[in-house]
């Protein structure tokens, strides 16, 4: 049984924002992935709204989370989850990767099926030896999730990440401001 | 033109004639004007100025009330949206280590 969330708007977009500041997320096929997927999940965050929100991280538990973000110029997060494979093509994939593929970013993980249907890439941005932003893509048969952080990330921000933030695969949309597939088409 | 136009001419002259005041005219004028007619400023009365000062402040206070609670909300909501996308982040990884390993362990066992 599907099951289909009443949504919640989750993008928080600044419209105030300098040109320099701002890094859209460079996924293209949003919108037609959005109208693919049974569910899907968007989280954009500014530098602004990152500030705005690390003044309330002061709960239990918020401390590394603040510290991750506090320099970040942005963290933009997608997930859209099918009813059944093949909503999307390896064409899809291949246009998604071809806007990392600059003398900027370089590849970390390269991970392919003879599907396109498992996926996965880690691309870092480096500039003078340093890590000034991350997308991973990560594609299942029936899910396809996109991670793009704009700014600097160190090394223990990732470990941070990886651990301190993971729960159960599956788990980490309980309070899900999620979107249905329908209603994308509208 | 006849005597009787010139005595009217006379009269109205005389008439029109500029005269000054006689003295105390003004002072005369002025005592017969009634004391409490003179103008007199308006005052409301200590209580309602009170009263203006609390209600003003009440709807001061509750507007920077209002403000605060909306900034709270915004605040929490954009704090929750940033552990989410942590989160999602955090599996995402995850999935990927998890492929790669899967990945690594079957390449291993084949011969």
């Amino acid at each position: 049984m599907k099951i289909r969330y009443r949504t919640l708007l989750l993008t928080l977009s600044l419209m105030t924002l300098s040109a320099s500041a701002q890094t859209p997320f460079p996924v293209t096929l949003e919108k037609q992935l959005a109208e693919r997927a049974v569910n899907y999940t968007e989280v954009s965050l500014d530098r602004k709204m990152l500030e705005f929100a690390s003044k309330f991280m002061d709960k239990e538990h918020d401390e590394d989370g603040r510290r991750i973000i506090q320099k970040l110029n942005g963290v933009y997060v997608r997930t859209y989850e099918f009813d059944k494979p093949g909503q999307y093509t390896a064409a899809d994939l291949e246009n998604i990767r071809r806007q990392f593929q600059t003398q900027e970013w370089t590849s970390m993980v390269r991970q392919r099926s003879k599907t396109a249907e498992g996926d996965s890439d880690i691309y870092m941005k480096l500039v003078n030896g340093e890590v000034q932003g991350m997308f991973i893509l990560s594609a299942e048969p029936k899910e396809l999730n996109f991670v793009f952080i704009s700014g600097p990330i160190r090394p223990e921000d990732l470990s941070d990440i990886r651990g301190n933030f993971g729960i159960p695969q599956g788990n980490y949309v309980l309070k899900a401001e999620k979107k249905s597939g329908k209603e994308a088409k509208q | 033109m006849t005597d009787l136009d010139h005595e009217f001419e006379e009269e109205l002259r005389q008439g029109l004639m500029l005269r000054n005041a006689p003295d105390g005219f003004t002072d005369k004028v002025l005592s017969r004007i009634p004391e409490h007619k003179q103008a007199q400023p308006i005052r409301w009365p200590v209580w309602r100025w009170a009263t203006a000062a609390v209600v003003a402040l009440a709807i001061l206070l509750g507007v920077g009330f209002e403000k605060e609670r909306q900034q709270r909300i915004a605040g929490e909501h954009a704090r929750e949206q940033v552990l989410l996308a942590l989160r999602i982040t955090s599996s995402t990884l995850q999935a990927v280590n998890h492929k790669i390993r899967e990945d690594r362990s079957s390449k291993e066992v084949q011969p």
